[in-house]
């Protein structure tokens, strides 16, 4: 059996009297695209949130492989090598694409306040590496031509692409996406749908909530359902489409 | 670079002014401008960067004044040494006020500055045994380079722009630095910023204390220039005026700051002027900060010097079309191509690496 990366014990998560979680128990294995799904409302963020550090959760465990995650900042988190793209955080839009990517090679590089307004050689020799780095990601996705383009003046697809370029340059151990799908056409949903299967090639862990269900059906390897903050079924995408529960729950209910 | 040619033409326009005016009184106006310039920047630092207001500026301003005053008159120490223990006390104390209140959300820091500010004015007026108290301390010598006392407006002038200059610099670097960038975003996002590995509150922490080490200097040159201080400049008046000058310079720009410290640093000494021949105008210098606050955050919140740093977008008119929902219109949009990347290393991207 392959070895999980991410594992959930007992998650259980209080807004006020609101419990948002209860008792979620599972595991991200490596090398997988895990799916979450469930109705709005179900959970499926503040699971996110409280993975990376967002929240500290109010009971149970989170760890990475073997490192426990309960409690970390999210900074700390993202140093372990989990990078997430979020459903209402944007990208910077004050600043350009190639900023944006930039910012996620922050964990790349270690010049501090001195370094860099003295523009130390060893500084500037990062800050070169940086930029190659960040171009060359740009290079890929095509956006090579709008690095110096504010972000906010992409349109929504772009903009998206350009959150997923920086998830993706810090070189993380586990990507985690909450709707990335959400307001893309159809066609540049298939699109992500094959950036993520090869993502999955290349060996990354891919995290993903998603609303579209042909996208999750095609895409993951395992999928876990939430309700009402509870999980109510876990397992192959063809195992949960036929479980009653979720076709209650899921199909029957809120659902988009 | 813009921003190169700008600190070029800075440095031409303060040369020529340096060789061509001598009259004492536009010299005066000119290092107050290059003082105030000097903390406004550090606190357009602070709040165009990291998004953060300090209501105690004026009082980091004070304790590098305090600072050089005190190490000179009682210790005889020497008054350049003296102005980097006082930025490094400043910085001390800027860091004891950030840690707590830097590591909550929201303005946490603006109500630990405010407090802070007003204990220092209070120490100023109260510890008469060091601080002579409400008279202030006199006979504060003077700077000197190799020998040569900075004791005239011109000389003084020479010193201070390139001391702004100079601070300018690092601070254009700084922000186009990794942590300026962290900063940035920490400023637009903070839970954005903090999920792409951004230690908020270190980032915060960095700036803040840079920003008070930039007062403390500037206040250790008013010190050396004016070899007298006294409590009153370093009250809650003189840190509301900066705050005035950052806005109204506009506080995401490197050069929003100056261009406030000029403005305000002009207006004072023409309020001041016509305060003196009409005593009605006693007074109204503080209502007028008030209005220029107001309508610069209702008419132009942005300040007088945005468009100086608006990014210039370099590359061509590019198939994403404005607002349209469009994807790029290509053989294959971008996710399709981040599908098909190479592992192996592709050229790197030197086009649009500054050099
Ligand atoms: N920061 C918050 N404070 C209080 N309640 C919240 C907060 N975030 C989410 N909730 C509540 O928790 C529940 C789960 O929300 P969420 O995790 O966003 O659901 P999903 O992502 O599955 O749509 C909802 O009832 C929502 O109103
Ligand atoms: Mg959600």
């Amino acid at each position: 059996m392959i070895s999980p990366l991410l594992r959930v014990v007992g998650l259980t998560h209080n807004f006020g009297g609101l419990r948002a979680l209860e008792q979620v128990t599972f595991s991200v294995p490596e090398g997988a695209v895990f799916g979450l799904i469930g109705p709005n409302g179900a959970g499926k963020t503040t699971l996110f949130n409280c993975v990376t550090g967002v929240f500290p959760p109010s009971r149970g465990d989170i760890w990475l492989a073997e490192v426990p995650l309960t409690g970390l900042p999210p900074h700390a988190v993202a140093a372990l090598g989990i990078s997430r793209t979020s459903q209402n955080l944007r990208p910077w839009r004050d600043m350009t694409v190639l900023e944006n990517v930039l910012v996620g090679c922050h964990l790349l590089g270690s010049c501090g306040l001195l370094g860099s307004a003295l523009r130390l050689p060893a500084c500037r020799r990062e800050e070169r590496r940086l930029r190659e780095l960040a171009l060359q990601c740009l290079e890929r996705v095509h956006l090579a031509d709008h690095a110096h383009d504010l972000v906010g003046e992409l349109p929504l697809g772009g903009q998206r692409m350009v959150e997923l370029t920086r998830a993706l340059a810090a070189n993380p151990r586990l990507l985690m996406l909450d709707e990335p799908a959400a307001g893309l056409h159809t066609r540049e949903t298939q699109d992500l749908g094959d950036l993520i299967a090869s993502l999955r090639e290349q060996g990354l862990t891919v995290f993903l909530i998603e609303h579209d269900m042909s996208l999750v059906m095609s895409v993951c390897d395992r999928v876990a359902v939430l309700d009402h903050g509870e999980l109510i079924a876990e397992g192959t995408p063809r195992e949960v489409q036929a479980d009653r529960r979720v076709l209650e729950a899921y199909l029957g209910g809120a659902a988009e | 670079m813009s921003r190169g040619w700008g600190l070029v033409l800075f440095a031409v326009a303060a040369l020529a002014f340096g060789l061509l005016v001598r009259g004492p009184y536009y010299l005066n106006i000119a290092v107050f401008i290059c003082i105030h310039g000097l903390v406004a920047l550090g606190l357009g630092l602070l709040m165009g960067g990291a998004g953060q207001i300090s209501l105690g500026h004026a009082g980091f301003y004070g304790l590098g004044a305090y600072a050089s005053a005190i190490l000179t008159t009682r210790w005889g120490v020497n008054p350049w040494l003296a102005m980097g223990l006082g930025a490094l006390a400043t910085g001390l104390v800027a860091a004891l006020v950030g840690m707590p209140t830097l590591r909550l959300r929201g303005h946490y820091l603006a109500m630990g500055t405010l407090g802070l500010g007003a204990i220092i004015q209070i120490v100023f007026n109260q510890a008469d045994q060091i601080t002579e108290g409400p008279s202030g301390i006199t006979a504060i010598p003077y700077l000197s380079i190799a020998g040569l006392p900075l004791s005239t407006d011109h000389r003084f002038f020479f010193l201070v722009w390139p001391l702004l200059l100079g601070a300018m610099l690092l601070g254009g670097n700084l922000l186009d630095s990794r942590l300026g960038r962290a900063l940035r975003a920490l400023g637009e996002n903070e839970g954005a910023a903090a999920a792409a590995g951004v230690d908020v509150p270190r980032a915060k922490l960095a700036v803040f204390v840079l920003s008070a080490v930039f007062a403390s200097v500037a206040g250790s040159l008013y010190a050396h220039y004016l070899t007298y201080v006294s409590p009153s400049p370093f009250g809650f008046a003189f840190s509301i005026q900066l705050l005035v000058m950052v806005i109204l310079g506009g506080e995401k720009s490197l050069w929003g700051p100056l261009v406030g410290a000029g403005v305000l640093t002009v207006l004072h000494q023409v309020l001041a002027g016509a305060a003196h021949q009409f005593p009605f105008f006693d007074g109204l210098e503080t209502v007028a900060y008030g209005v220029i606050l107001v309508l610069f955050l209702i008419f132009r919140p942005q300040g007088l010097a945005a468009p100086l740093r608006k990014p210039v977008s370099t590359s061509p008119p590019g198939p994403f079309p404005g607002a349209e929902r469009e994807p790029v219109p290509q053989a294959s949009s971008p996710a399709a191509e981040i599908a098909a990347l190479p592992s192996d290393g592709s050229e790197p991207a030197a086009p649009g690496v500054k050099p």
